[in-house]
């Protein structure tokens, strides 16, 4: 309140001294930071590199991680300084100055953060866009679909609690496990028989819910890698739901080739009892379960119950 | 909620002149809490009775093997049982009768069986939530650390996985619905009245209704624990839950409970904080702590109704087989989704609104300094309020359900954190050029930023589609949400009990042990959540009990940590009871020398709280001035009153 | 300082203080009951719409049966003439004839009885077992919560007429509960306004329920 011009000017030089200070050592912390970020974990981020969609999903975690670090520096170093200059020496029963308000700063603050969440924003939809999806459930009819004119299908259904693999371009048959080509791009057309699932192959940067009754799209495409992946059920789906994983592998074209044909033949005769290949299943009007609906034709006449 | 509509507290009867009919009627029956232990206990054995009477014919009863419909009544009655016991329905039953009950007087001092039974003096219900929620919260901290104990290995297992499923699902909803009122019910209701300047809440009633909605909701929610449980976990996604047993009926009538709760509570304190603040207490001199109540409670208000529609529509779904989260007779699972989340979203903000008003509203004190920015904190709560109801469906982004609204709700997602970092801009500008005392709520309340900066950047991940797509549904969410809400509001809890016990109970906590499991708590908790961050890049799915052998050495880390954190907390909790129950130490009126009107009422509070109506003259945050004057006049002269209502408005 | 406290009258006048609060309470939570019980209701009517548009397998309401559509209009109709009489009525107070308002409550209450009474009746009578379809489930979900609701909103001016009938004699002198400026009355009034106004809204949403459940189906 009562304070002359000149600790005005002294304050306020001080500030601006204090001011630099922080900024000095923030600057040169981010720095650093960011470029081991970048260049020394960047490379080995999750989860890979795979797929198209896995080194965009790692691109997209190594940008948001640089773009982090001056955030939580920012408050590191200021809180630091702080802490080490303005605590209370023992005894000091005093106060601190009176300060309600700094216009600029705050001006400064509420300009920056905005701008920084609609760029992250605007990165985030761009990226999505960009990669078809970026390897997550787009619904029964994605809009963001992947140029290659016909990818290689393959539904995946969920059920309580294993996933099996419906193959539509190979006679329909059903596998318990699943091999991808190398450089192809891939449907995954999700659906489950009962509860929620999820989908979720790690290594190949795609992950969508399994609902049952829908029909849900993602798309990826594989590099030249070859190698194990891990798929698991990623939405609570009951007891055994830590338990509901299995391996694939993607291998080269013709290894892949060959094993597709040598399992539709292993699998023809199961493959005639299946019930021809739909988007989706509807186990019965009685419930999957067991009857949990009473039986009653829904499409004639009612009958109470 | 209707019933509660009418004027309890307004109505005196002039002296002299009573009119007939409208007599005080005292109260005949003063419940507590055994009374309606016995009452639930009746009502439950009842529904038990009645729901097997109509229901235990119908096939799908004979199916199944248990009666639904049983469950459901049993727990409607054992409610209304409950409330009878509590006396709680004597009241609107004498309205009936047309007859206009005063609430009950208020005793000189709080006894400690006057915590047991039905009151209605705003001090006796805030200890009571005090004590409920330091219970509850105990109770779901010890389920985590059975989680953690069977996470220690990825193929020997201590539980079964229905019992580990159990254990995941009771921790999280009892965390997550019970937390709401972690800060509303302890400090809102004891005070709010003390800050704003007011003899008494607007609804008594309702106050006290609200506590004790939350008791039956625990217990209902405990006893799924030896009924099977419900296996859907906190989030209730049909069709799972359409399979779960009578674990699943407790889980949506007790979340249902804490609803009412919920709802009861903010209509309370939203009357009482526009119309009972003392003359002088203008809007722009309110504590932060009474700006972020009253933002919470007008959310609540919005999303908690549509909660209860969700639970509502899946106990249709299960007593009654209506078919509305079923696909195959009209229904979808979507729509349980998104009935809940609309809900869902709002409530982590219902979680972490309060926690930051605690802690800006603690702040100052300890940095000896006005709040900086006071007008950008209620700013940036009621932004983050507002904006919490366009973001739900960033909880879908897998779900295939409506993908090209994705780059909208991320857009919405991410504004969140302008307004969140409002409150960091506070915090920032309140410390600088202070002279910061590091007292153990002090370093509690540093925590808090420390701890939400991980939880507030890691949302960003989060709510970025293209990352999403990497940490949906794994262990980083786990992580990212136990450093917002574990991190944030129970640290800015565990400052709010330390620093508001001596005016609760005129005692002072022990500062070297206080400091000791400070320490202890600050360190384990950040060794036991940074480390899930990692298990979840590295792909660990949340709520499993299997997981890739390469991450047992990270799992076993956490969980050692997790177990050390249970001991930090248990230290805390020992060091209350104990300064409580066997030392005493007596505290100086106003040990932080605080400049809060709660504060110039000394202990033990007065029954009234204040002798007459204060006058509020200046803002709570006068700290550094040179004669900064009382803060209120507590004996105000006629003059005074006239000025200061004159420029009021 | 003690004996001063004594002697001086207090400077704000603590009883017209917590009234006018009071009152002010009154109209902030049955003014903040409206949004609430939009939310409660709009929460239902979102699963309508949901399911009406995802309409799942062609199940939404595959023969387009509905409820009685004639009790569904006898209860929409029942809420507007409880919302006229109770029009009426309060004006009636207002100039002072305060019988007038007890029996125009009471009449209030008991429409709203007798559409509570149809409501439940209605369940037992549904021309469909719950699980039929998308509609029938939302239809069962919709009619508890409006029998509920319509069954407060009789419980409450139930009280308010009975308040009426115990406090006449009292307030006989100064013209009636609608016209005396006693503190009670000012409450009495203050209360129902706020049922009032609770009450029109409800009234107005149910006409919405039914354009919903019986019109648009």
């Amino acid at each position: 309140m009562a304070i002359s011009q000149q600790e005005l000017a002294e304050r306020k030089a001080d500030n601006r001294r204090r001011g630099w200070q922080i900024f000095a050592i923030w600057l040169v912390l981010t720095v650093i930071t960011d470029y081991l970020v970048w260049f020394v974990w960047g490379p080995h981020m999750p989860p890979g590199t795979m797929t198209t969609t896995a080194a965009a999903q790692q691109f997209d975690f190594k940008f948001l991680t640089a773009m982090v670090v001056p955030v939580l520096f920012m408050v590191w170093v200021y809180g630091g300084y702080v802490l080490v200059n303005f605590r209370a020496k023992p005894g000091d029963r005093g106060d601190g100055i009176v300060l309600t308000g700094n216009r600029k700063i705050q001006g400064i603050w509420y300009v920056a953060s905005t701008v920084m969440v609609l760029f992250l924003a605007g990165f985030g939809t761009f990226e999505l866009i960009a990669n078809n999806g970026i390897g997550t459930g787009g619904g029964p009819s994605p809009i963001w679909t992947p140029s290659a004119k016909s990818p290689l299908v393959i539904q995946v259904i969920a059920q309580q609690w294993r996933f099996t693999y419906r193959w539509p371009q190979f006679g329909g048959m059903e596998t318990t496990s699943l091999d991808l080509p190398t450089n192809t791009t891939v449907k995954f057309d999700v659906t489950s028989l009962d509860v929620i699932h999820d989908f979720w192959a790690y290594q190949l940067g795609v992950k969508a819910d399994a609902n049952p009754g829908v029909n849900n799209v993602a798309y990826t495409t594989t590099t030249s890698q070859v190698g194990r992946f891990t798929v698991r059920c990623d939405e609570l789906c009951g007891i055994w739901h830590g338990a509901m994983y299995n391996y694939g592998h993607v291998v080269t074209r013709s290894a892949f080739y060959n094993w597709a044909h040598q399992m539709q033949v292993q699998n023809a005769g199961v493959t005639k009892l299946l019930p021809p290949f739909s988007l989706t299943y509807t186990p019965s009007y009685s419930g999957a379960g067991g009857g949990y609906y009473p039986s009653y034709d829904p499409n004639g006449s009612t009958q109470t119950y | 909620m209707a019933v509660e509509m009418t004027p309890v507290s307004g109505v005196k009867s002039p002296s002299g002149s009573r009119a007939d009919g409208l007599k005080f009627v005292k109260p005949w029956f003063t419940g507590n809490f055994f009374t309606a232990l016995i009452g639930g206990a009746i009502g439950y054995a009842f529904g038990h009775w009645l729901g097997n009477a109509i229901a235990s014919g119908y096939t799908v009863t004979i199916n199944s093997g248990y009666n639904d419909v049983a469950t459901y009544l049993s727990l409607l009655f054992g409610i209304v049982g409950w409330f009878v016991g509590l006396g709680a329905l004597n009241y609107p039953i004498q309205k009936l009768l047309g007859l206009e009950p005063l609430e009950p007087a208020k005793s000189e001092k709080r006894t400690f069986w006057e915590h047991w039974t039905y009151s209605t003096d705003h001090k006796v219900v805030g200890v009571q939530y005090l004590f409920g929620m330091l219970l509850y919260f105990l109770v779901a901290g010890l389920l985590a650390l059975g989680i953690r104990t069977e996470l220690l290995s990825p193929t020997y297992h201590i539980w079964a996985p229905e019992t580990y499923i159990e254990i995941v699902g009771e921790h999280g909803t009892m965390m997550m619905m019970m937390m709401t009122s972690v800060v509303m019910g302890p400090f809102g209701n004891f005070l709010i009245p003390l800050m704003i300047g007011s003899k008494k809440m607007a609804f008594p009633r309702l106050e006290a209704v609200s506590f004790w909605f939350t008791v039956p909701s625990f217990l209902i929610l405990l006893s799924a624990l030896w009924q099977g449980g419900f296996q859907s976990g906190w989030t209730g996604y049909a069709p799972l839950s359409i399979q779960g047993g009578p674990g699943q009926s407790d889980y949506d009538v007790a979340f249902m409970l804490m609803a009412f709760s919920m709802i009861l509570a903010s209509i309370n304190m939203t009357a009482t904080i526009i119309n009972y603040r003392a003359p002088g207490m203008r809007w722009s001199r309110m504590p932060i702590l009474a700006w972020g109540l009253i933002t919470t409670a007008f959310t609540m208000l919005l999303s908690v109704p549509v909660l209860i529609d969700g639970l509502y529509v899946m106990g249709l779904d299960r007593a009654v087989r209506t078919a509305m989260l079923y696909a195959g007779h009209g229904g979808s699972s979507f729509l349980w989704e998104n009935l809940f989340w609309f809900f869902g979203h709002p409530e982590v903000y219902l979680l972490a609104l309060p926690g930051f008003a605690l802690t800006t509203e603690l702040l100052p004190v300890f940095a000896r300094k006005p709040i900086f920015a006071y007008k950008t904190s209620a700013a940036g709560m009621i932004g983050v309020a507002t904006l919490s109801f366009f973001v739900w469906q960033h909880h879908l982004f897998m779900s295939g359900m409506n993908p090209d609204m994705r780059p909208l709700f991320m857009l919405t997602t991410e504004l969140i954190s302008i307004p969140t970092g409002f409150l960091y801009l506070v915090a920032m500008g309140t410390l600088w050029k202070g002279k910061i005392r590091l007292e153990v709520p002090m370093l509690f309340l540093l925590a808090v930023f420390w701890n939400f900066l991980w939880g507030g950047v890691t949302g960003v991940y989060n709510s970025d589609v293209p990352v999403d797509a990497l940490v949906h549904g794994s262990f980083f969410v786990m992580a990212h949400f136990h450093f917002t809400i574990m991190g944030q509001l129970m640290f800015a809890v565990f400052a709010g009990v330390y620093y508001y016990v001596p005016l609760l109970f005129g005692v002072k906590m022990n500062d070297k042990l206080g400091k000791i499991s400070f320490w202890i708590i600050f360190i384990s908790f950040n060794s036991t959540f940074l480390p899930l961050f990692m298990i979840g890049l590295l792909g660990q799915p949340r709520r499993v009990f299997e997981y890739a052998v390469r991450l047992q050495h990270l799992n076993q880390w956490v969980t050692v940590s997790a177990y050390v954190l249970g001991f930090g907390i248990l230290l805390y909790v020992i060091n209350l009871v104990w300064s409580l129950a066997v030392t005493r130490t007596p505290s100086e009126p106003n040990p932080w020398e605080s400049q809060g009107l709660e504060w110039q009422v000394g202990y033990p509070v007065p029954k009234d709280n204040f002798e007459k109506i204060p006058v509020v003259l200046r803002s709570p945050y006068y700290y550094g001035y040179e004669n900064p004057g009382p803060i209120a006049d507590l004996d105000p002269s006629a003059e005074r009153v006239a000025v200061v209502s004159g420029g009021d408005e | 300082m003690a004996s001063n406290l004594q002697e001086q009258p207090p400077a704000i006048d603590e009883e017209q203080y917590y009234h006018d609060a009071q009152l002010g309470a009154l109209w902030t939570s049955s003014r903040t009951l409206i949004p609430a019980v939009a939310a409660l209701f709009g929460g239902i009517y979102f699963a309508y719409f949901y399911l009406r548009s995802l309409n799942s397998n062609g199940m939404w309401d595959p023969h387009r049966i509905t409820a009685s559509p004639i009790i569904g209009a006898a209860i929409m109709i029942l809420g507007l003439a409880g919302m006229a009489v109770q029009v009426l009525a309060n004006r009636r107070l207002r100039r002072g004839f305060t019988l007038d308002f007890i029996v125009g409550s009471f009449v209030n209450a008991l429409i709203l009885l007798i559409a509570t009474g149809l409501q439940i009746w209605m369940l037992t009578r549904l021309p469909f077992p719950p699980g039929y379809s998308g509609y029938s489930g939302v239809y069962i979900a919709f009619a508890p919560v409006e029998a509920l609701v319509i069954f407060l909103s009789g419980y409450w001016i139930f009280t308010l007429a009975m308040r009426a009938v115990r406090s006449q004699g009292f307030f006989r002198a100064d013209g009636g509960v609608g016209v005396s400026g006693h503190m009670m009355a000012e409450n009495f009034r203050a209360n129902l306004d706020g049922f009032t106004a609770f009450f029109v809204f409800f009234a107005l949403l149910n006409v919405f329920s039914w354009y919903l459940f019986f019109i648009l189906a």
